[in-house]
């Protein structure tokens, strides 16, 4: 122990770098104590039963970010700093203490600081939401996001450790730091889009690739998701990935360890140890940018950003050298090896070729696949979207369709988008496919018909939304746009009971009418399924929902007694009106039932014929069976007396027809029209 | 005591030391003399253990010396070019050589302090050159090390004050048997300081003596004949160099002074003078015997 740890040491490398872990303690706990005081404050205007309880994320601990974006490689800079400067090494170098025991004392100093400052700041942080009154903070998102940032701190300072360890220089400390920082994730994400390009179908949900996706770059998705608006808690909720960049920490700090122990003390205010590393840092900076040129040749096209990239590749080799060596000479000498990168491109291509390749020859067969689910893309669910992307189809038919997407997408693989287009080729879904060798695949299909209601109408899924259709289990509460929540409430009770009393086949009918006429009666539901949050829209129908679609109009009727008088007294006007008098005016009438019902007219005698006759007092009636509901809207223009001014004047209500009013509004529309 | 065996170290591909090898026992005064770019910081930090040779071993006591805490922690190196934890004082640097030497006497440091005049909460960039040395070399001696390596620490320093940390380090070697290398490009400056003296050259030690042996083994003679003579009256003399004007001769033997001159008295002379040499004239003589041009090498 005494030769891998010295607590004397330990002591003095909390001392060496407490100037910029006091200011760290400062920044970190104050901007954690600003944020839920800032929304505490906010809150102050809240009124109890109407406020929403906000759950607590992640995202409302973000200043920790800047904890392992900046401080952690910060200290580890200003602990190591002593490796760039030739009388500061030697003299820490001539330490008797074994290197690996400096290294693991000055590290653990390190990690001291940052677990202190994120402890405290952490119990600042929970404190105070506990104490904001429309809050709430539960343990595991606290535990969670705590470790995940600890856990980041211990990346970026592994990273900065290694760099450091590599290189002489500050110049030389940053730009390494990023090169491992960005390096390998910019070769796997150029590798995974650039696969994605070139193969459409390629989806790396399920692929090993997926670890070269943003989301699982922990550091920087966490930053997108804030910025993104989008839930953070998946960041750190995700403990598989937690365990990972762990162990890529743990690999990062005992890879810095080791190349602390092997570098020599003459390295020193050199960019890099020796000849070869200073090559595979000038390739490794420049290749990326090289990767991205040819990304940009073969998935957009694009050849002049592309060719931008080239030319941007070689400046940052030539500036690279400049900043590190600082002598011209170099630059020349090295430009030879400006080869190398320009091959490690072409082999990156080859290799995206061949995988390619590799994932059009390796689609199963129609009867390799067991099953399939359909991947809806984006937070916004319904109760139908939420049970699909979580249900898996057994149906054979529809399995069926799926491999016959399949193929529609292999023969489309390389046609440009206008061919697709005019071929008809519109639809395109993400599938994942479940082998009965037990593996996962996700394509991204395309085909030209609607892939999203061939799994919709998948018997086993229809099943499945029937029965979790009107289930009080998933709801939470249900709404409409403009009821009260009591009668949204009603609404629900009187929906329910006419949903449960269609038979199985009527159920199937309501559920799959296309687009649902929008009657403007529509009930609103918020809950979740099997922890994915939903809102639905239930839309009440006369023939299937009779019930809570009396009570709907009921509701708008009864609101618009005072529209009847406003609508009878805009009537009353028009009547009054010549030709001489208005610039324009015009009446549409729409079913509210039927939505292909619709009568639009400009025409001054028909609208005044309609009104003396169709709409007079004695016929006007309110609401009586929902199927003669129309919607009447009136506009008109006029100019006052003075002929200086515009008058606006619309008006729309709800009217009721019988058979025998529309038949007069008919005639009166035919006479008119001789 | 300290073994350097067939020592090579190399710097992008320059040789900075070829094949050295040394061995300076416990107890002594090193002195390492050498022209700039000879190697003698190098082997100061080879020395240290802050370089691993390319080739060749170090040992101390026979036990290797680089990454091993048990010898280290007796080796305190002070280099030309000193450091200090920024913006530190003596007393914070005080509490890391604590850290770091499990020897450290608070009580010599102090003690040392107090002779030399500095104060030790002062931060030590507000400090001159000479004083910084000073502070360094406190430093260096309150950690009690057994082995004291010095890299031309006296530049810098007043006559005063080289005489004081002179003063201090005989003390040391003197109580506690302190083995002492002081490097220097200067002879003049380790004629009276070092017990034994080597020469650095072009990356290995040239010449390699004990002081006190080289300074009473050659001397000078001027003898003058009233008859004619020439150098092979002299044959039974080992000669360095030989100057003859007319009857006078002059020449540098080596060898036993009493036994010489009464070699010489036996050939009545006319004239007999044996005269001293310093420290620089040996030098000089004993290289040219070697072959090397001594103003070339420390010119």
């Amino acid at each position: 122990m005494k030769n891998i740890f010295s607590p004397k040491l330990y002591l003095q490398g909390l001392r060496k770098v407490r100037t910029l872990g006091i200011a760290m303690a400062i920044v970190m706990i104050a901007l954690n104590a600003w944020i839920p005081l800032m929304c505490m404050n906010t809150s102050n205007g809240f009124v109890d039963g109407e406020a929403v309880i906000t759950a607590v994320e992640a995202g409302m601990f973000a200043p920790f970010g800047l904890l392992f974006l900046v401080f952690a490689p910060l200290l580890v800079y200003n602990m190591f700093s002593y490796l760039n400067e030739r009388k500061s090494s030697d003299f820490f170098h001539a330490l008797p203490q074994k290197r690996i025991c400096v290294y693991i004392s000055f590290m653990s100093a390190i990690l001291t600081w940052i677990l202190s400052v994120l402890l405290l700041s952490t119990v600042v942080n929970s404190v105070l939401w506990s104490a904001a009154k429309y809050y709430t903070v539960s343990v595991d998102v606290i535990v969670m996001t705590t470790l995940g940032f600890f856990i980041l701190a211990l990346v970026m300072a592994g990273f900065m450790a290694l760099a450091m360890t590599l290189t002489g220089t500050a110049v030389a400390n940053c730009l390494v730091f990023l090169l491992f920082f960005l390096f390998i994730r910019a070769f796997g994400l150029f590798f995974l889009y650039g696969l994605e390009g070139i193969t459409p179908m390629f989806n790396h949900m399920h692929s090993w690739l997926r670890i070269f996706d943003w989301d699982f770059f922990l550091p920087l998705a966490f930053l997108i998701k804030i910025l993104d608006g989008g839930s953070t808690n998946g960041a750190f909720g995700n403990v598989g990935l937690l365990i990972y960049w762990f162990a890529v920490a743990v690999l990062l700090l005992i890879g810095s360890a080791l190349t602390y122990c092997l570098r020599k003390s003459e390295s020193a205010t050199k960019s890099a140890p020796n000849k070869i590393m200073q090559n595979i840092y000038r390739i490794g900076v420049t290749f990326p940018f090289m990767m991205l040129g040819a990304f940009l040749f073969i998935d957009q096209k694009d050849f002049y950003w592309g060719l931008l990239c080239f030319v941007m590749a070689f400046l940052v080799w030539v500036i690279f050298e400049l900043l590190t060596t600082k002598k011209i000479k170099n630059v020349f000498r090295s430009l030879p090896l400006f080869l190398i990168p320009v091959l490690l491109t072409a082999v990156y291509l080859v290799s995206l070729n061949g995988a390619s390749r590799f994932v059009y020859h390796t689609v199963p067969e129609r009867d390799e696949i067991a099953g399939a689910k359909i991947e809806i893309i984006g937070s916004h669910k319904d109760l139908s979207n939420a049970i699909l992307s979580l249900t898996e189809t057994t149906d054979e038919e529809t399995i069926d369709r799926i491999f016959e997407a399949i193929s529609c997408t292999k023969e489309s693989e390389s046609w440009s988008w206008n061919e697709m287009a005019l071929k008809g080729y519109i639809y395109s879904e993400t599938v994942t496919l479940r082998l009965r060798s037990g593996r996962k695949i996700t394509y991204d299909l395309r085909s030209n018909f609607d892939l999203y209601e061939v799994f919709r109408k998948a018997p086993d899924i229809q099943e499945q939304i029937l029965t979790h259709y009107v289930d009080d289990a998933n709801i939470e509460f249900a709404y409409g746009a403009d009821f009260s929540k009591e009668y949204g409430a009603k609404i629900w009770e009187a929906f329910k009971e006419d949903f449960n009393a269609l038979t199985h086949e009527e159920r199937l009918e309501y559920f799959n009418l296309y687009a649902p006429y929008d009657t403007g009666c529509i009930l609103y539901a918020s809950g979740s399924y099997k922890g994915l949050s939903f809102t639905q829209q239930y839309f009440l129908h006369p023939v299937y929902t009779p019930k809570a679609m009396k009570l709907c109009l009921e509701y708008y009727q009864t609101g618009s007694a005072k529209t009847l008088q406003d609508f009878c007294a805009v009537r009353d006007e028009i009547l009054q009106y010549t030709s001489d008098d208005i610039l324009f005016i015009s009446m549409e009438i729409r079913s509210y039932i039927y939505s292909d019902w619709r009568s639009y007219t400009t025409n001054m005698q028909v609208i005044q014929a309609f009104l003396r006759e169709v709409s007079a007092d004695e016929r006007l009636t309110n609401y009586s069976e929902a199927k003669n509901v129309y919607l009447v809207m009136f506009r008109t223009q006029t100019l006052d007396e003075d002929d200086e001014k515009y008058g606006y004047l619309s008006s729309s209500l709800y009217l009721t027809f019988s058979e025998e009013d529309l038949k007069l509004y008919e005639e009166i529309v035919a006479r008119y029209k001789k | 005591m300290i073994c350097a065996k067939n020592i090579t170290m190399e710097f992008d591909g320059f040789a900075a030391l070829k094949n050295l090898n040394c061995e300076i026992p416990d107890g002594v005064i090193y002195g390492l003399v050498g022209s700039n770019g000879a190697g003698k910081s190098t082997f100061l930090r080879l020395l240290s253990g802050v370089y691993k040779p390319k080739s060749g071993e170090i040992t101390v006591d026979g036990e290797p010396l680089y990454e091993n805490p048990k010898i280290k922690k007796d080796i305190l190196y002070v280099p030309d070019e000193l450091y200090f934890l920024p913006q530190s004082s003596m007393r914070v640097m005080a509490n890391f050589y604590a850290a770091a030497y499990e020897n450290f006497s608070f009580e010599r440091f102090y003690q040392l302090v107090n002779t030399f005049g500095l104060d030790e909460n002062a931060n030590i960039n507000t400090f001159s050159k000479g004083m910084k040395r000073q502070a360094s070399t406190i430093l260096a001696l309150s950690a009690m090390p057994k082995y004291l390596f010095f890299d031309e620490t006296f530049d810098g320093l007043d006559p005063v004050m080289r005489n004081l940390v002179k003063q201090v380090i005989y003390n040391d070697v003197l109580e506690r048997k302190t083995t002492t290398i002081i490097t220097s490009h200067s002879l003049r400056e380790l004629e009276d300081t070092c017990d034994q003296l080597a020469l650095l050259h072009k990356g290995g030690i040239v010449f390699e003596s004990d002081i006190q042996n080289l300074k009473t083994s050659l001397f000078k003679i001027q003898v003058a004949f009233d008859e004619i003579f020439d150098r092979s009256r002299f044959e039974n003399i080992r000669i360095l160099d030989y100057t003859q004007m007319g009857s006078v001769a002059t020449f540098i033997a080596k060898g036993n002074r009493e036994e010489t001159v009464d070699l010489l008295r036996a050939k009545n002379p006319l004239l007999l003078d044996v005269l001293p040499l310093n420290l620089e004239e040996v030098f000089i003589y004993e290289m040219e015997a070697l072959g090397y041009a001594f103003k070339d090498i420390l010119m």
